[in-house]
């Protein structure tokens, strides 16, 4: 057998590398806000940004669905589902129709497009368990939204592109 | 050698066409193509959207329909082809001679590429749908090593086709009937490999991470341990006592070091795979791809595949690993 037939691979092989992760200590202040404040927050922000979308139908899909969110460094867990055309806040539950988790560093990245998420789930950093086409409704609408259509993309997309900076900067 | 890349949506089309694709391919919304995903693929909205953006720039896009039609919905193919025709997509890419047929007969004038599910292996195959159905190109399965291309290459009526990155199956394409045995459902009559239906993830408390095909068990990854898409070709089976992958291993195909092998046999086009991937993934990828054939194509003597552009492939590669696939036997 020639040499160029070994598989390339990386050094680490089938290894995971490490990731930044958001230090426990600074996480104590969001872990203090009760789930059912912290829930309402996030899907009033979701329901403003994804109007258009929400309008279009394209989240019809998650109707009485339930999604429940883990982002684990950050001890932020939420609950959502979608009932007449707007986002609810619901409970979050371990074995949800489907559940998401993973690292902040992680979601941020995939907010911002700078990783795909069959790329995260390889390598073990976004855990995804339930329902598996309610997972790739998730991830094709993610995948598939023109940002021209959510509010606020510009400052977001500046906020999320600065905070992976500093996130690879201080806690890797 | 043109680059033609993927696209499931329409953020990965502009994602193609902006990092240097001459040719984007896409699927309609439903078991007419091979990459039948919820939520995946175009309405023709979005496709006509993607169209003038790609034309803006100068990028063609092709519709891939290419699973092969079934006795009940025939209507699904040819309403695929319609559109296709009707959003005057610059080409149409067919595996299934039924759907070849009505799109030849109603569209004689409609450019039509052999899709690699097809499964063509050698110039008179080639020959045959030319004839028949006057196609413009073909897609060569990946079961051919190097040699072999350059013979179908050098005796096809048409130019070809060829793989350049992206995940690897057991290279049997339009002749796999694997996943039928779980779920009743095969990639060429269904569009799936793993209908997401069938597909079930499981981590337990130790991190140990299982995967299920209709309730089949095909892996468990340790914790720590890369996972792969859930397909039984990829599954860790028990044979004569050792547990290891019987069939195949998570793997992709990167072919950057062979682009001069692959330029001097007179393949037309390179193509990606991937179109239920990300944006991210086909921006990385095709940037990649551009600067590679741009690199070679100033001096394909001097030519050499650059570290960084393979440790960026490896990235984004299932299982994190990459090989010359079927290119690269001597013994073939």
């Amino acid at each position: 057998m020639n040499s160029s037939d070994i598989p390339h691979q990386h050094d680490s092989m089938r290894k995971i590398n490490k990731q930044p992760v958001f230090p426990a200590i600074l996480a104590i202040p969001v872990a203090s806000i009760p789930e059912k404040h912290s829930a309402t927050v996030i899907v009033k922000s979701l329901n403003l940004m994804l109007a258009q979308a929400l309008d279009d139908g394209d989240l019809d899909f998650l109707e009485d669905n339930n999604v429940s969110v883990n982002i684990i460094d950050l001890k932020l867990k939420f609950g959502l589902t979608l009932n007449h055309k707007k986002l609810r806040a619901s409970q979050w539950q371990a074995n949800d129709k489907l559940n998401l988790s993973g690292n902040l560093y992680d979601f941020m990245l995939l907010a911002s497009r700078k990783e795909d998420s069959d790329t995260l789930f390889f390598n073990r950093r976004l855990k995804i368990q339930g329902c598996t086409n309610l997972g790739l409704e998730v991830k094709n609408l993610l995948d598939g939204m023109d940002m021209d259509t959510v509010r606020f993309h510009k400052p977001l997309d500046f906020a999320l592109h600065h905070g992976i900076k500093v996130f690879e900067k201080l806690f890797r | 050698m043109e680059l033609v890349c993927p696209a499931g949506n329409l953020p990965s089309l502009k994602a193609a066409v902006d990092n240097g694709a001459n040719a984007v391919y896409i699927g309609f919304k439903d078991d007419t193509n091979a990459r039948h995903f919820a939520g995946l693929n175009f309405n023709d909205k979005k496709a006509l959207s993607g169209l003038n953006y790609a034309k803006e720039n100068g990028v063609k896009v092709f519709a891939a329909i290419n699973t092969y039609a079934q006795t009940s919905g025939f209507e699904r193919w040819q309403q695929a082809v319609d559109r296709a025709h009707d959003l005057q997509l610059d080409a149409l890419i067919l595996a299934d001679i039924g759907v070849m047929d009505y799109a030849c007969e109603k569209y004689p004038d409609l450019r039509l590429h052999l899709s690699v599910q097809a499964s063509a292996t050698n110039p008179e195959a080639l020959q045959f749908y030319h004839r028949q159905f006057n196609i413009q190109r073909a897609v060569l399965p990946r079961v051919l090593s190097l040699k072999q291309v350059q013979q179908v290459a050098e005796n096809s009526p048409v130019p070809v086709e060829v793989f350049g990155f992206g995940s690897l199956c057991v290279m049997v394409e339009g002749r796999c009937l694997l996943s039928s045995y779980a779920t009743g459902k095969s990639p060429n009559t269904y569009g799936a490999c793993s209908p997401g239906r069938d597909v079930q993830w499981q981590e337990k408390d130790n991190g140990v991470l299982e995967t299920r095909l209709n309730n089949i068990l095909i892996d468990r990854f340790q914790e720590g341990e890369k996972a792969g898409y859930p397909t039984l070709c990829k599954g860790r089976f028990e044979v004569n006592n050792n547990i290891y992958y019987a069939i195949e291993e998570p793997t992709s195909l990167n072919t950057l070091s062979l682009l001069p092998q692959l330029q001097k046999i007179g393949v037309t086009a390179l193509k990606v795979e991937g179109r239920q991937r990300s944006p991210a993934y086909v921006a990385q990828v095709t940037k990649i791809l551009r600067d590679a054939i741009d690199c070679m194509k100033k001096d394909p003597e001097h030519y050499q595949a650059k570290d960084q552009w393979m440790n960026e492939l490896l990235k984004v590669s299932e299982g994190s690993q990459t090989t010359l696939g079927a290119y690269h036997r001597p013994w073939q």
